[in-house]
């Protein structure tokens, strides 16, 4: 075929230009370390890299929140620790006072001791992280939750609100544990029921909770509010008869209407097992006295520093005046006892459910770290430049660019006019 | 029989045609780098002599004509192919700049998507602690960083749509004058008359030149008229040259106003602008589109980022227990009314639903039967009934004033977004992080809450909803008493009262034991969307009598709204897509018409040389040709002037002889 000259010169010159084209191409590869820099250089490879980094981005957002919440709840659960070795000083210090050897005075020592651990536990429950924040208040959080009345009750001014934060994809765990669940409700006696002296008695029983026989019972007993008198009386030849009636209102005073009339009734021995009813059963240990009373009611709601201060008014109480007064001041101990155990059951299930949020977070997080090292990896393969590629490329292009070059010098150089 | 003069002519015949040849190859040589010019060569003829009975010869040669070198067909054949290669060179560099407004640096860091991302990663950090200043601070600043990207990428895509529109106004200019020059040339060309010779040739070479000029321009097909004329029409028909008369184009607003060039053809004043395609005006026509297309996405991006934020912003709390106010504020849907409508109709549009909504651009027109919406990206029209208030994807469109029938609007949702949007709330305590209310359960006594509640049902706050997605049934408070503290107490075992902070009942319902019951509390509308309440649920279990539970509003620190705020990174903003995924989507739909043109320019280049070089082989000037032309002449005028040297020797051996 004919070729014109201007062809020719062309011909050759768009060879190189495309050859610079590839060169430069090539040379923005090496200097960046990227082959995919804007979406037309590889659309398919642009969406990967958008949805991968959008996905690791997400990810490290939520190992970020992992990180943020789970310091503070390490800090609540130290919190929650010092409250339970509180706790554990305090039950050990009523156990003291309520030994037989224990007198006036010693209780008056050990109640000003358990008196300081009140304090103490004030200030726990009104702990403020770092940021000024009240760890237990809820999202009421800068002021103090928990004030005392000038009447000494202890009242809660947060709320029952809980963060909850995000750590992995759609996956959500509380940050915190309510201060209202905590403290301030946590039913008194065992938990399911309670049990008082009455003043009057003579005998030195005391009276123990015993397990629950048939807890949607007592359930029902609870929401109709039942009390019950356990009654002692003389029966024949020194023995003693119990009955145990059932209804609303204080047992012992005015108020007490028997209006289920006597659930049990019987001969009571002291080596018999314990007397059941209502679906609870308890049991006494020391020598009761015809004329004695008990009452028993399932659980109200009370709450930690209440629990406090019933052992310290138990310790405070009288027992060297007339007889069965150290028994009902034991009685008491018996009951702040128990209600004491449930505020550390209270307070050891929060921080169960704290210690089950940071173990997620902790088994979230290691799936969160695999995942963004497959991403990272995915991410650099389909957008990094493999160097020794691009390098080898690189050297081919510039000696095609050289080779072209040089063949345009001997082509510019053919002319039949040089031989003419 | 010719006498030996006769031949002293016959070689001088000889001799003035091989000059007439140098002078031709002369001319090619000179002209080896005109652009257009074709290659010439000597038409030369014997020159008849003398009939004889027998035989006999010629008187010499004659130069009937100097032909151009020339091939109708492949030279119309490159001005297609320019032409082609031209739009598809303005596309591939359009689209290489459009992608490289969306950049993806290493790890995708710096563009618009990672820069959404960011957002909601602070978002999660003032959920990590609401009442921190600094978080919301930081959140503020990333939404100001948000911004400040949609507003450099859609004023760099604006700027490339007015630069586009500044170079349709050159090449449109640029196509007249072609036009009036080809026209010119043809009259020339006619006014000649005469036949063919170098002077109409050098006319003919500029005329070629001018239609390839044209052909760069816009697309065109080229009919060679009468007499070396050439008509050039454009490729849908209409003439810009026809003979010694050229048709203008021009550039006009549309029927819109709307700011976008419209190419009429003068004539007839009919729009062009769907039609031309081809040359640079038929490629920077698909940018200009490509552009706007770009424009409007993400401009939708910014309006269902903006409406998400400033729609959750409008349900949860700010640091001061006030309901959120908007963070984002985003120019409104723009209308411009037709250039030719009657009525006195205005119409406004507002994107009410972003999720519904797909970003591209409408025409509403009034006819008989009511208003009728045309989607101009995918042509869909759909018939909108009649009346002030209308709906068509996600927007609610408004007409005020009388139309009549034929008047039209063009309504462009998101011209104005991404340049528009702003942060309008720089108040870190702004931010509505906390959700409306908390449930505790208790009684509310003076600032304290107490619970002595004796059954075991608990109450926990519910996201928030609109009213009508409810179980029949479920007591909704009014929203006038909302931001208030209330209660809920349970009156029997299935009832419960809901209480005002001062104790009056403000609504009763009933309870189910079994499967527990939701109320709702109803956000004042607006700022919330009508219908819009805040959720809880009263567990399953047993109540007693009196039990109780207090609603009072999120405290600083709660941070449910901020949550909600979050998550919406992995909702449904555009579209039904999550803002990152319509942005990947755009993006790839970029780089794919990236690619597309990478291959269709690639393409057109090669068909282009092909059809240059097919051109060329027929009508280029190669220098060693010439060369060798040359040579031969040379030998040619040799030879005749060694003829006239013989016949001069013989006349002088004659003369000789004669004079003894």
């Amino acid at each position: 075929m004919r070729i014109s000259t201007t062809e020719f010169f062309l011909g050759s010159l768009n060879d190189m230009l495309a050859q610079e084209a590839t060169v430069n191409k090539l040379n923005g590869e090496i200097a960046t370390g990227q082959t995919v820099t804007n979406a037309t250089d590889n659309p398919t490879a642009a969406a990967a890299v958008l949805d991968t980094s959008n996905q690791i981005d997400q990810i490290s957002t939520d190992v970020q929140n992992a990180q943020a919440v789970s310091g503070t709840m390490n800090e609540t659960l130290g919190v929650l620790n010092q409250v339970d070795t509180l706790l554990n000083q305090v039950q050990s210090t009523a156990l003291q006072g309520s030994s037989a050897t224990s007198s006036a005075a010693d209780r008056q020592a050990l109640a000003s001791s358990v008196q300081g651990s009140l304090q103490e536990l004030m200030q726990l429950a009104n702990t403020q992280l770092a940021n000024g924040q009240y760890i237990f208040a809820g999202s009421q959080a800068t002021n103090a939750p928990f004030q005392m009345t000038p009447t000494g009750q202890v009242v809660f001014k947060g709320d029952a609100g809980v963060d909850t934060i995000e750590i992995g994809p759609s996956l959500k765990v509380p940050v915190a544990v309510s201060g209202q669940s905590v403290f301030m409700q946590v039913p008194d006696g065992n938990g399911s029921f309670a049990v008082a002296a009455s003043g009057t008695n003579t005998g030195t029983g005391v009276a123990s909770l015993g397990g629950v026989l048939n807890a949607s019972l007592i359930a029902s007993e609870h929401l109709k509010n039942t009390q019950f008198d356990v009654s002692f009386t003389a029966g024949a030849g020194g023995t003693l008869n119990y009955s145990i009636a059932s209804g609303t209102g204080v047992p012992g005073s005015a108020s007490f209407t028997a209006s289920s009339g006597v659930v049990a009734s019987g001969a009571y021995n002291s080596s018999s097992a314990a007397l059941s009813f209502g679906g609870m059963d308890i049991s006494f240990s020391g020598t009761l006295a015809a004329g004695d009373h008990f009452m028993v009611r399932t659980s109200q709601t009370t709450n930690a520093f209440q629990a406090l201060q019933d052992i310290i008014t138990a310790l405070q109480a009288p027992i060297d005046g007339a007889s069965g007064t150290r028994a009902q001041s034991n009685q008491l101990i018996e009951d702040a006892l128990a209600t004491l155990n449930q505020v550390h059951t209270s307070v050891l299930s929060a921080e169960a459910s704290l210690g089950t949020s940071l173990s997620e977070i902790n088994a979230v997080q290691n799936q969160d770290n695999a995942i963004t090292t497959t991403d990272q990896a995915n991410l650099a393969t389909i957008q990094s430049a493999s160097l020794p590629n691009v390098m080898s490329q690189f050297s081919e292009g510039v000696t095609a660019l050289q080779a072209a070059q040089a063949a345009f010098g001997k082509i510019s150089g053919l002319s039949l006019f040089k031989y003419i | 029989m010719g006498g030996i003069n006769q031949v002293l002519d016959t070689a001088l015949t000889g001799l003035l045609a091989a000059q007439e040849g140098m002078a031709t190859e002369a001319n090619n040589t000179s002209n080896v780098n005109t652009p257009g010019y074709a290659v010439e060569g000597l038409n030369q003829i014997e020159t008849m002599g003398t009939a004889m009975p027998i035989g006999g010869t010629g008187t010499g040669t004659s130069v009937a004509s100097i032909q151009r070198s020339f091939d109708q067909y492949v030279y119309q054949e490159m001005v297609q192919a320019d032409s082609v290669n031209q739009a598809a060179q303005v596309v591939l560099s359009g689209t290489s700049s459009l992608s490289s407004v969306f950049p993806l640096a290493s790890g995708g860091a710096g563009g618009l998507g990672n820069i959404i991302g960011s957002l909601f990663t602070a978002a999660n950090t003032v959920a990590q602690d609401p009442a921190n200043v600094a978080n919301r601070d930081a959140f503020l600043s990333s939404a100001q960083q948000v911004v400040s990207l949609f507003q450099s990428v859609g004023s760099e895509l604006s700027s490339n749509i007015s630069t586009v529109n500044g170079e349709v106004t050159q090449s449109v200019t640029q196509i007249n004058n072609l036009a009036s020059q080809i026209a010119q040339i043809n009259q020339d060309i006619l006014s000649h008359g005469g036949p063919q010779d170098s002077a109409t040739n050098s006319m003919i070479d500029q005329a070629d030149q001018l239609v390839q000029q044209l052909g760069a321009q816009v697309g065109i097909t080229v009919s060679a008229g009468a007499s070396g004329t050439m008509d050039v029409y454009l490729a849908n028909g209409m003439a810009l040259v026809n003979g010694a008369t050229s048709y203008s184009l021009a550039t006009t607003s549309g029927s819109y106003n709307d700011g976008t060039l419209s190419i009429k053809y003068s004539p007839n004043g009919e729009d062009l602008t769907n039609r031309i395609s081809g040359g640079q005006l038929g490629g920077l026509l698909t940018m200009r589109s490509q552009y706007a297309s770009a424009n409007d996405t993400v401009g939708g991006l910014a309006v269902a980022l903006s409406s998400a934020i400033n729609g959750q912003q409008a349900l949860g709390l700010d640091l001061n227990g006030q309901l959120g106010k908007p963070l984002f504020s985003v120019p409104a849907p723009v209308v411009f009314a037709g250039i030719g409508n009657t009525g006195t109709a205005t119409v406004s549009a507002t994107i009410t639903n972003s999720n519904a909504f797909a970003p591209g651009n409408y025409t509403l027109t009034d006819t008989a039967g009511g208003w009728q919406a045309t989607n101009l990206s995918t042509g869909q029209a759909t018939m909108l009934g009649s009346g002030a208030n209308l709906s068509l994807d996600g927007m609610s469109i408004k007409v005020s004033g009388a139309a009549n029938v034929g008047d039209s609007f063009e309504i462009e949702p998101t011209l104005q977004a991404a340049t528009g949007i702003a942060v309008i709330n720089s108040n870190p305590s702004a931010i509505a992080a906390a959700a409306p209310y908390v449930a505790t359960a208790g009684v509310m006594t003076s600032g304290a809450i107490s619970d002595s509640n004796v059954g075991n049902v608990t109450m926990t706050t519910g996201a928030p909803t609109t009213s009508t997605s409810l179980p029949a049934g479920t007591v909704v408070v009014p929203s006038t008493y909302f931001g208030q503290q209330m209660s809920v107490k349970f009156t029997s075992a299935t009832t419960f009262n809901v209480l005002s902070s001062s104790g009056a009942t403000i609504a009763s319902g009933t309870y189910s034991g079994t499967s527990g019951t939701e109320l709702a509390v109803a956000y004042p509308s607006p700022p919330a969307p009508a219908g819009e309440v805040t959720t809880f649920t009263l567990s399953a279990g047993t109540p007693a009598t009196g039990d109780s539970f207090v609603l009072t509003p999120g405290g600083t620190g709660n941070n449910g709204n901020m949550v909600a705020m979050a998550d919406l990174r992995t909702a449904d903003l555009l579209s039904g897509q999550t803002l990152s995924d319509a942005y990947t989507t755009m993006v790839t739909d970029i780089g794919d018409r990236g690619a597309e043109a990478n291959a269709a320019g690639q393409a057109a280049q090669a068909v282009y040389t092909r059809a240059q070089n097919n051109e060329q082989s027929i009508s280029g000037v190669n220098l060693d040709e010439e060369a060798a032309n040359l040579v031969q002449l040379q030998q040619a005028y040799q030879a005749n002037a060694q003829v006239i040297g013989t016949i001069q020797s013989l006349i002088s051996t004659l003369l000789t002889a004669m004079h003894g």
